[in-house]
């Protein structure tokens, strides 16, 4: 396994059904030669272990239905509640007013609409390059 | 005439070969459209000449469904809404109702309900499960109470009541009979429409129900309950939207739902059902996007295929079968947050696609739908482009006005022709059901969504303000925000004061009913015997979610879309 592979995991969080924009990152993702791991249906807390397990160096979470600040809340808590240091992005329908506080919490970027799937591998590489260096 | 129509067809060909070509070095760019057709640059008597006569209101019903169109109804301004309580969702309604949102004519209110997810696959708002959802996009409908805070006020006989939920349509819908009940309503009195289409929305959104085939059964209950209790409930939504959202092109959208139509009246055939009984209380949601013509082309094939297919496949005698009914629903994953005002235009390119096609009803998107749900000032100026186009134009007095177009009725033609194509690939593989469960339906759709991103990504595809033409600087409408903490503990407390308020008891052995008809519901001919015991359990206070629940216990766990198909 090469292990310059960036691992990440794709969260989607319970009952959001908007799937359009995930699936065109999954597919740049996977196109950059990026171990994909997609998790849908999931609460932060598994959404979190999940991570853990799979030791992934990035988490990717979509949100699309308005419950980002509460979600991205809860997800913060438990990574810091299972002391993982895993940076998290998030993706999906976020009023660009409400970035500076997700922003504020810890997440390391904000994809909202009209972001292009390619920025978010950039991103992804550059972290994941910092990291393993 | 056809001879002199071919000297002129091949003056002009000349003249694109030794003005542009030879003397400018110019050769027009090939123009493929979203179905993949192939079309000219110009059109002509020739391109027509197999195209039969016809008036509006004669078969197969291209031109219109009835004789007079918009001169004699106006098409219905709906508008989907709901958010935070229901409570709130009514104030929005009522907001709606005064701006102009109506249905056939000025006095029928039209009140369709987007519900919370939670509500949708039937999750009560305590559940841990429903945690950070309730009453997100739309409120949490799990008790009577709920339905009362939306209706109370309004005469159920004339008001058009038509919730969008999903999986729970069916004890939805009892809910609301039990509701018209204690207000002293018959179920005839009632109008109004269940989405019942709960297969498409689990295909485009992968949120967990029972499978497919347990899903055609609660759908066929549902339509043998409404045909024989409730003569004016539309009691089947096929939408092709959610295909459209999903990059599906207008002849996928088109192919998709009637591969999809024809499996379910035949399996409603198998519960007993006559199809002139029930064919006719099928309507549609149907896409608009931003291929205009193209657009306008769908809706003219549709309702041909539509009629042609009723006859030929199921011996329909009643007109009323063959009149396919739409309401066009505009494309929401149009809307751009860049430079919002933008997608006025784009809204009011659709609804003019759609009134030219001749759609019954129209579903408007609001400017600042790309970052939530719409503000009253969008939403009001979505009903407005309606207003504009009905009574400043002109356009509603003459009936389909690009009949005889020689480009839209040719491209009528192929989109009827790509739209049988689809249909028929899906049925050779086995019919609708099979195909979600085989995951080609969401490979299908999986693969146009990744093409249409690589497409925008290379510019091939253009969208204004999104990949061209765009700013350093992007001002912001504000989001629409509701406060879904409060929603949620108020949907909560009113829930546990209404099971305060029951012999638990009789919903414990009303719910055991459901279950056990559930459970004896192996076939399609037993259809028929669920809908009465979910009346007695909504009689006896039972919720939405325990309903549910119990109709969930009985048909098996939650599973994926995505577990048919590769994501």
């Amino acid at each position: 396994m090469d292990e310059n592979k960036a691992r990440v995991l794709v969260g989607r969080f319970t009952l959001d059904g908007h799937d359009r924009g995930v699936l065109t990152v999954l597919n740049a993702l996977r196109n950059a030669g990026m171990e994909v791991i997609y998790i849908f249906f999931s609460s932060p807390l598994e959404i979190v272990r999940t991570a853990v397990q799979e030791n992934a160096d990035v988490i990717g979470i979509t949100m699309s239905m308005g419950q980002h600040m509460l979600v991205c809340s809860m997800l913060m808590e438990e990574l810091e509640k299972q002391h993982a240091d895993i940076p998290v992005i998030v993706g999906g329908v976020i009023p660009t007013r409400d970035v500076p506080k997700l922003m504020g919490m810890g997440i390391k970027k904000v994809f909202g609409p009209g972001s292009k799937p390619r920025d978010a591998v950039s991103f992804i590489s550059q972290l994941v390059r910092g990291a393993k260096s | 005439m056809n001879d002199q129509v071919k000297k002129l067809r091949e003056d002009w060909q000349k003249e694109l070969k030794e003005q542009y070509e030879k003397k400018l070095g110019f050769t027009p760019p090939r123009c493929s459209n979203e179905s993949g057709i192939q079309v000219k640059y110009v059109y002509d008597q020739l391109d027509t000449t197999d195209i039969s006569p016809e008036m509006p209101g004669q078969f197969p019903y291209t031109r219109g469904i009835r004789a007079l169109g918009y001169q004699y109804m106006p098409w219905m301004i709906q508008m989907l809404h709901g958010y935070g309580t229901s409570e709130e969702t009514r104030r929005r309604t009522d907001f709606l109702l005064k701006e102009g949102m109506r249905g056939y004519g000025e006095k029928t209110p039209v009140i369709l309900i987007e519900v919370d997810a939670p509500t949708t696959v039937g999750l009560d708002p305590d559940d841990p499960k429903a945690f950070g959802a309730v009453g997100l996009g739309g409120p949490s409908i799990s008790t009577l109470d709920d339905l009362d805070n939306l209706l109370q006020g309004h005469d159920l006989k004339n008001t058009r009541f038509a919730p969008n939920c999903r999986f729970t349509c069916l004890p939805i819908l009892a809910m609301y009979v039990v509701y018209a009940e204690k207000r002293g309503y018959e179920p005839r009195d009632l109008m109004g429409q269940s989405q019942n289409d709960a297969l498409t929305r689990w295909l485009t959104t992968d949120i967990g129900a029972p499978p497919p085939r347990t899903q055609q059964k609660l759908r066929v209950e549902l339509i043998k309950y409404a045909t024989q209790h409730i003569p004016r409930w539309n009691h089947t939504n096929l939408s092709g939207y959610h295909y459209g959202e999903m990059c599906g092109s207008p002849a996928q959208q088109l192919g998709i739902v009637m591969a999809q139509a024809v499996e379910l009246i035949s399996d409603c055939v198998e519960a007993g059902l006559s199809p002139d009984d029930f064919i006719p209380r099928f309507s549609s949601q149907v896409h608009m996007g931003m291929s205009f013509f193209e657009e306008i082309a769908k809706l003219r094939a549709w309702r041909r295929l539509w009629a042609k297919t009723m006859k030929d496949r199921f011996q329909c005698e009643s007109p009323r079968s063959l009149q396919y009914r739409m309401h066009v629903h505009t494309g929401g994953s149009s809307m751009t947050m860049e430079q919002p005002l933008n997608n006025i235009a784009r809204s009011t390119l659709q609804v003019l696609a759609s009134v030219l096609g001749g759609t019954q009803s129209l579903h408007t998107c609001s400017y600042d739908e790309a970052v939530g749900l719409p503000s009253e000032d969008a939403v009001r100026t979505a009903i407005r482009v309606n207003q504009i186009m009905l009574h400043e134009t002109e356009i509603p007095a003459v009936s389909d006005p690009l009949g005889g177009s020689y480009y839209v009725e040719w491209l009528t033609d192929r989109i009827e022709e790509e739209g049988r194509k689809v249909m028929g690939q899906i049925e050779k593989r086995g019919g609708f059901c099979k195909c979600v469960e085989d995951g080609f339906l969401r490979g299908l759709l999986n693969e146009k969504v990744v093409t249409w991103r690589e497409q925008l990504d290379r510019e091939e595809r253009v969208v204004v303000g999104l990949n061209r033409f765009t700013l350093d600087e992007e001002v912001e409408v504000p989001p629409f925000a509701t406060d879904t903490k409060k929603a949620s503990d108020m949907a909560i407390e009113r829930l546990r004061n209404w099971r305060n308020s029951r012999d638990n008891e009789a919903v414990k052995n009303a719910l055991d009913k459901v279950e056990q008809a559930m459970l004896a519901y192996d076939s399609m001919d037993k259809a028929g015997r669920l809908m009465p015991v979910l009346l007695e359990a909504a009689r006896s206070k039972c919720t939405l979610g325990e309903m549910m629940g119990a109709i969930y216990k009985a048909a098996g766990g939650q599973v994926f879309a995505s577990e048919y198909g590769k994501l």
